[in-house]
């Protein structure tokens, strides 16, 4: 039982980095940015690129997966999502492009790496520490820690940095940010960076731990604003709990019923939370505006 | 010939269910992502139910329309009450739901390897050949939808459609009933897509749940938006050219798997560059703004 609960937490973080970025976004532009899914699989194929077929160290391979995944979300802002705003689209519009966006490359990494599944490292041998009844891997634990390290350190830019207390304004009010002379587009880009960082480190780790194919980026991004809906939409703390709820039912969902649910349960949750409670257990008023 | 005759049958069976989602998303404005969903239970309805039942194809379809009908009702109940983004969100998890139902209960819907032999329509003695009958077939259903929905959007119940999609609090301030009308059109569209379901199901004679995945809610969603969402015809012209242009490429001879990755590629730039450039499609009459 607590091994389940030890893999719950492990799936919990990396779903908390994928929330964290998602949240991010989505409370800077206000629609589901789809795409958080291509940076996910951009920075684990990037990070593999580096380390198996150019060479370079881990370590340098997992900041250069990270950055690319920063970097292809700020081109898809740029390229897609500006022309957008300018146009002044609903935001259907957007969650279309997005969508059309992750589609596009998804296969174009397909295109290039193949379908079959990858792992960063050459060899699949952990280092497994025991504990009493329960395993874990030296990179599982790295990624809790890991994951634990980087909330904090968010938390701490948004609430103290300059560069932070912009990103609250503009998560705010546009208008009026405008208005005070912050470089609207600049900080949304900023955002769509730290958010497509964050993916990509999730996508990093956990083909490390595990592997990675690319189509399992689309399902990426579902969990992510699964976890984000059942914690509360538009905090990072709701995107923390929800992701860590999410993994841990998961995970210990497993007990009661086959694992091959596993997928479709995580959508049967989406179901339940958007119908009794749709802001979330942290959210807090949210205009529901279908009625 | 029996090639070409398959694609013209893809092309209508597509239209039937793109039909379906035009009404749900061109008219009334709900961007439904589930109608894949609908088109799977109709399709396994029919399998279980021909295949490991015996029973008549036409028992069959009409459960899989009771069935998919009443799933759409109690669906669109409970989740119109959404704002529009998290409706999509809702209905692409259906979808995904039931993906995940097909490929999960071996003993009724066998799982990943789905199911097989599943006995070709027949009207007493006369078997139907795929694909020259069943063309007819399809034809005749998407042409009898067709002209349903033209009847219906030029009626008074179109216009309160339109209504609801361009302004919905004025619609409401004129009387429009407006959840009952949604209600109705994401029930009407699921029953389309599930007679599509029940007819590709004895066409195949063989469905497995990766029939029914992210990809065809993709192409649909595309026939839609580019044929023009609120355009009927619209729906046939994206279908055309959605399934038949890939197929017209498949001579320039790239190899299959790299063939499939391109498609989606392209695909996914038609989608954004609609959005993009024109919401509207191609003889559509809603900007989706």
């Amino acid at each position: 039982m607590l091994q389940f609960v030890i893999n719950g937490l492990v799936a919990g973080s990396i779903y908390t980095l994928l929330a964290l970025g998602f949240a991010l976004i989505y409370r800077t532009v206000g629609f589901f940015h789809l795409a958080h899914g291509a940076a996910y699989i951009t920075g684990a194929y990037a990070a593999y690129l580096l380390h198996r077929i150019l060479g370079c160290p881990l370590l340098l391979s997992v900041a250069g997966g990270v950055v690319t995944a920063g970097v292809l979300g700020v081109l898809m802002e740029c390229t897609v999502y500006k022309p957008l705003r300018k146009k002044s689209r609903s935001t259907l519009a957007f969650l279309l492009a997005s969508f059309g966006i992750i589609v596009v490359v998804q296969n174009f990494i397909a295109v290039i790496f193949g379908s079959q599944v990858v792992n960063i490292l050459e060899s699949p041998v952990r280092k497994r520490i025991v504990v009493g009844s329960v395993t874990i891997t030296d990179w599982q634990l790295i990624i809790f820690l890991t994951t634990i390290v980087v909330f904090i350190a968010l938390r701490i830019f948004i609430q103290v940095t300059h560069m932070g207390k912009k990103l609250r304004a503009v998560n705010d009010d546009q208008i009026g940010a405008y208005v005070i002379g912050i470089d609207v587009q600049k900080t949304i880009c900023t955002v769509f960076f730290i958010g497509s960082c964050l993916a990509g480190l999730a996508g990093v780790l956990v083909s490390i731990e595990t592997n990675m194919h690319p189509t399992i980026g689309f399902s990426a991004v579902l969990f992510a604003i699964v976890a984000c809906i059942i914690g509360g939409m538009g905090t990072l703390e709701g995107a923390l709990l929800g992701a860590y709820l999410l993994g841990l039912i998961e995970n210990v969902g497993i007990i009661f019923v086959s694992s091959q649910w596993k997928d479709g349960m995580a959508f049967f949750i989406l179901f339940i939370a958007l119908i009794i409670r749709p802001q979330g257990i942290l959210g807090s008023r949210m205009v529901l505006r279908l009625r | 010939m029996d090639y070409f005759l398959h694609i013209l049958f893809l092309i209508s069976l597509y239209t039937t269910i793109a039909l379906g989602l035009d009404l749900i998303l061109g008219f009334t404005g709900l961007p439904s992502l589930g109608q894949v969903g609908f088109f799977a239970i109709g399709a396994y309805s029919s399998a279980i139910l021909c295949s490991d039942f015996g029973l008549s194809p036409c028992w069959g379809a009409l459960v899989g329309l009771l069935l998919c009908g009443s799933v759409a009702a109690i669906i669109a109940v409970v989740t119109l009450h959404m704002e529009k983004d998290y409706f999509a969100l809702a209905t692409l998890s259906f979808s995904i739901v039931v993906y995940a139902t097909m490929k999960n209960l071996p003993e009724l819907t066998g799982g990943p390897r789905g199911i097989a032999g599943i006995p070709p329509l027949r009207f007493y003695d006369f078997v139907f050949q795929p694909p020259s009958h069943f063309l007819i077939v399809s034809t005749m259903m998407m042409l009898i939808l067709l002209a349903f929905l033209a009847y219906l959007t030029r009626a008074p119940y179109g216009k309160c459609l339109t209504a609801i999609r361009d302004d919905e609090t004025a619609a409401k301030t004129l009387g429009i009933r407006v959840f009952r009308f949604r209600v109705q059109v994401f029930v009407i569209g699921a029953l389309a897509a599930s007679f599509a379901g029940s007819l590709y199901a004895h066409y195949l004679s063989y469905i497995n749940p990766n029939n029914f995945t992210l990809t065809e809610s993709i192409i649909v969603l595309l026939v839609v938006i580019l044929g023009g969402s609120g355009s009927l015809l619209g729906c046939l012209l994206g279908a055309t050219i959605i399934i038949g242009l890939p197929e017209l490429l498949r001579f320039v001879g790239f190899p299959f798997q790299l063939a499939a990755y391109l498609r989606q590629i392209v695909f996914g730039l038609i989608l954004i560059l609609l959005v993009l450039f024109r919401p509207n499609g191609l003889v559509g009459r809603y900007k989706l703004r």
